[in-house]
């Protein structure tokens, strides 16, 4: 019996000499990776789209806790700065992906100071944050981060490996230059420009890989034309022309320099004749359907109305598929329709759009256009049925299974015809409504303002106007925006 | 200990009467379960688990070299840091393990299935069981028991080989078709060898004649021998196919899935093994003219 014993004792001392094998350093690691995989298998198990906060949360907490839990090892075990990083990325992409879209940037921005080893990670965790910043219209944010981003991976010499992370981190000056809208920002845009224009040539210079060597010439071709530099820009066309001469690449050319015959050069004719070579040459090339509106576009300017609907109707007829230039054609023969004074196939136009393609730009526009076409003539009932069905049409866009962009595009409508109807107390509440309902888009905190100034001069109510501004400076405050709502408070109050 | 076997060898024409084959497994297996009875009988095949249990836990706790390197020596071209990763470190487990089964069959297995064969002859015997008495008895004849485990499985081996070397050039139809025949083919040669653990060790027969005497056996009763290779065959289809298709279970569903999916496995493989090893000892007494005694 004491021998059975002291050979079970045996058995059971090996098992734990085997147990005790793996190193506590390692088993962490391990569990690090078994958390990050089940967090993973959360995230690819959830709808796309999803708005079951439940799902998203309880996703979102498992990476959460893997980087709140392992944090402090990142730099003691070997391999657990990546799981740390990746867990943090994956959670930033996991918000955008579900709307959170400040969380999104606060996290972002979060693996970009914790990723100082992995500069994949770095520079995808700092352009992310950017281009979401511009996204939701924080655009002095975005301009900090795209700033930033060009001083941390566009310097002459990381270049080269920025552009093997990913080629669109090439066209950060390109978009820096977009952001610099005012005018008193001209300098600033046009050293952007210039700043790719000299990165883009640098790496022309510099580079053996085809790829980029193409992609690269194009963005020098878009720096060029930005700065309407049109004369290189077609000098470098007419070398790409020669260089590139693939079914692929030769529309994408022929539609740049149809471009700039127009824009830069307003030689209408020779650009209209390029882009009949491309429809005729080219005709299931990706630039027909451009190449086909710009041309109706020329037709129409130039009043010869027969041609450009031709052109718009062969939109329609041979190119179904595209669903931006189906549209665009329909709204160019409303126009052309609205303009020969034929008002019936105008709204059947419209009408067309706003149902088929209501969430473009023109099935917005086409129920205003219905009812301003009415109020233009002076029928007063018939324009406000129709102002009725346009807030009808946009309160039913504002529904939550369209994308939150579309539900705030189909709110400033909404807010539009109110204001168009001199709704001013309506118009009032349902701006001062916007910046509760999307909290993740600080633009709207612009809402407070353009209601203060209704009340102010539209109602006359200074009170109201004085309560608005508050709540502005309460919900943002440090903003820009609050600054200008003090500023409105202060002006108020000394008039009373 | 030596005695003359006779074969009965069954009423002529009655060799492939699978109806009778089949009611006859189902007696025998009764039989099998019935002497249960006596739990000691079960003891060599939960020493089985217990092994496989044992192997499967020093496996899930060998994340780092020295330990993990041993494991990796069982798939080629693989480094032991390859296997301190999740999932890798589940996903490759079947595999590894898989390989590890192959020698634990060969050179282990043969002691407990040798146990099982002599506890299960007492107990139908009414002899008195001696636990330590029945190993002694298969670690006595451990060479005859392990070249003819080596043998078996070198022909098993060699059917599944050559079948995936013709699988290779066929259609999937084909090729599916050339794989339910070379797993004919094995059970075939399973059931050809099922005899030679009784001979071997209450027959004290030599290799070649315990050879002899298990296809004589198998010879004159197809049927019988063939459902009881079949049926505990069928018992592991289950979890040997989920066992195929581990590493996409691993990485789609959830890697503890295939640790769950072991341990059932092993209960099953000790179940079937049970069966076939109780089964063959007990339609090799019967067959038998001279009582063993």
């Amino acid at each position: 019996m004491k021998k059975r014993m002291n050979l079970l004792a045996a058995v059971l001392l090996m098992a734990a000499m085997v147990f005790a094998c793996s190193s506590e350093e390692k088993s962490l690691l391990y569990k690090a990776e078994k958390e990050l995989f089940h967090a993973r298998k959360l995230n690819r198990e959830l709808p796309s789209g999803t708005t079951n906060r439940e799902f998203v949360d309880r996703t979102v907490e498992s990476y959460r806790s893997i980087v709140d839990r392992y944090s402090s090892y990142a730099d003691s075990v070997d391999g657990m700065e990546l799981i740390v990083v990746s867990s943090q990325m994956e959670l930033a992409e996991l918000e955008f992906r579900t709307g959170s879209l400040k969380s999104a940037i606060d996290d972002f921005q979060k693996a970009y100071s914790i990723s100082g080893n992995i500069p994949k990670a770095r520079a995808n965790a700092l352009w992310s944050s950017a281009f979401i910043s511009e996204q939701i219209g924080d655009i002095p944010s975005a301009i900090s981060l795209f700033e930033k981003f060009s001083d941390e991976f566009l310097g002459s010499g990381d270049i080269e490996k920025t552009s093997m992370m990913n080629r669109r981190y090439l066209l950060v000056p390109i978009r820096l230059s977009k952001l610099y809208l005012g005018p008193d920002m001209k300098n600033k845009r046009s050293a952007w420009l210039s700043r790719g224009e000299m990165i883009y040539r640098d790496i022309i210079s510099t580079t053996a890989d085809p790829s980029l060597l193409k992609e690269t010439r194009f963005n020098l071709v878009t720096a060029l034309l930005e700065q309407r530099k049109w004369d290189s820009a077609m000098a470098l066309l007419k070398e790409m022309e020669e260089q590139y001469p693939t079914v692929k690449d030769r529309p994408s050319i022929m539609f740049i320099e149809a471009k700039i015959e127009m824009d830069g050069f307003g030689n209408q004719d020779k650009a209209a004749s390029i882009l009949t070579a491309i429809i005729k040459e080219f005709p299931d090339s990706q630039e027909t359907v451009t190449a086909l509106l710009m041309l109706g576009q020329i037709h129409q300017e130039a009043k010869r109305y027969d041609e450009a609907e031709k052109i718009y109707n062969q939109v329609i007829k041979e190119h179904a598929s595209s669903a931006s230039g189906v549209v665009e054609a329909t709204w160019q023969l409303a126009n052309i329709s609205d303009k020969r004074g034929n008002w019936v196939d105008a709204s059947l136009h419209y009408k067309s759009i706003y149902t088929s393609f209501p969430t473009t730009f023109q099935g917005m526009e086409s129920p205003l256009m219905i009812a301003m076409h009415f109020e233009k003539l002076g029928e007063a009932d018939a324009a406000k049925n129709a102002y009725e069905r346009a807030l009808e049409h946009y309160d039913m866009m504002t529904a939550k299974e369209y994308d939150a962009g579309i539900r705030i595009k189909a709110e400033e409508y909404f807010i539009r015809t109110l204001s168009l109807q001199k709704k001013w107390e309506k118009t009032a509440e349902r701006l001062l409504s916007l910046p509760a309902r999307y909290p993740q888009y600080p633009r709207l905190a612009q809402s407070f303002l353009t209601a203060a100034s209704i009340y102010e001069k539209e109602l006359g109510d200074k009170g109201k106007a004085v309560e608005a501004l508050e709540r502005c400076v309460e919900m943002y405050p440090e903003s820009n925006v609050s600054k200008e709502a003090e500023k409105h408070i202060n002006r108020m109050k000394d008039l009373k | 200990m030596s005695k003359r076997l006779i074969i009965d060898g069954g009423a002529p024409g009655k060799r492939f009467d699978y109806a009778g084959g089949f009611k006859e497994t189902i007696n025998t297996f009764h039989t099998s379960v019935s002497i249960l009875k006596d739990f000691r009988i079960a003891v060599p095949s939960f020493f089985f688990l217990i092994l496989h249990l044992g192997i499967l836990i020093s496996y899930l706790s060998s994340l780092d070299p020295p330990s993990s390197s041993f494991w990796a020596l069982f798939i080629g071209g693989l480094s032991s840091s390859d296997l301190g990763h999740f999932p890798d470190h589940i996903v490759l487990m079947q595999p590894i393990l898989d390989r590890v089964d192959i020698f634990v069959e060969i050179f282990i297995n043969i002691i407990f299935q040798g146990a099982t064969t002599v506890l299960i002859y007492s107990g139908i015997t009414g002899r008195s069981l001696s636990f330590a008495g029945a190993f002694r008895a298969a670690f006595g004849k451990y060479l005859q028991l392990f070249l003819i485990s080596l043998f078996a499985s070198l022909f098993i081996f060699l059917v599944f080989f050559l079948a995936g070397n013709f699988r290779a050039s066929l259609s999937p139809i084909a090729g599916n078709t050339v794989y339910a025949v070379s797993m004919a083919v094995a059970l075939a040669i399973q059931g050809l060898f099922l005899y030679t653990t009784p001979a071997i060790l209450l027959y004290d027969s030599n290799l070649f004649r315990s050879f002899r005497v298990s296809i004589s056996i198998a010879w004159n009763c197809p049927a019988t021998t063939f459902f009881i290779v079949f049926i505990p065959f069928i018992l592991t289809v289950p979890t040997t196919f989920i066992s195929i298709k581990s590493a996409l279970i691993a990485t789609r569903l959830s890697p503890d899935f295939i640790i769950h999916n072991y341990i059932v496995s092993s209960v099953i493989e000790m179940i079937s093994i049970y069966l076939i090893t109780a089964g063959g000892t007990v339609i090799f007494l019967q067959r038998m003219k001279n009582r063993l005694n």
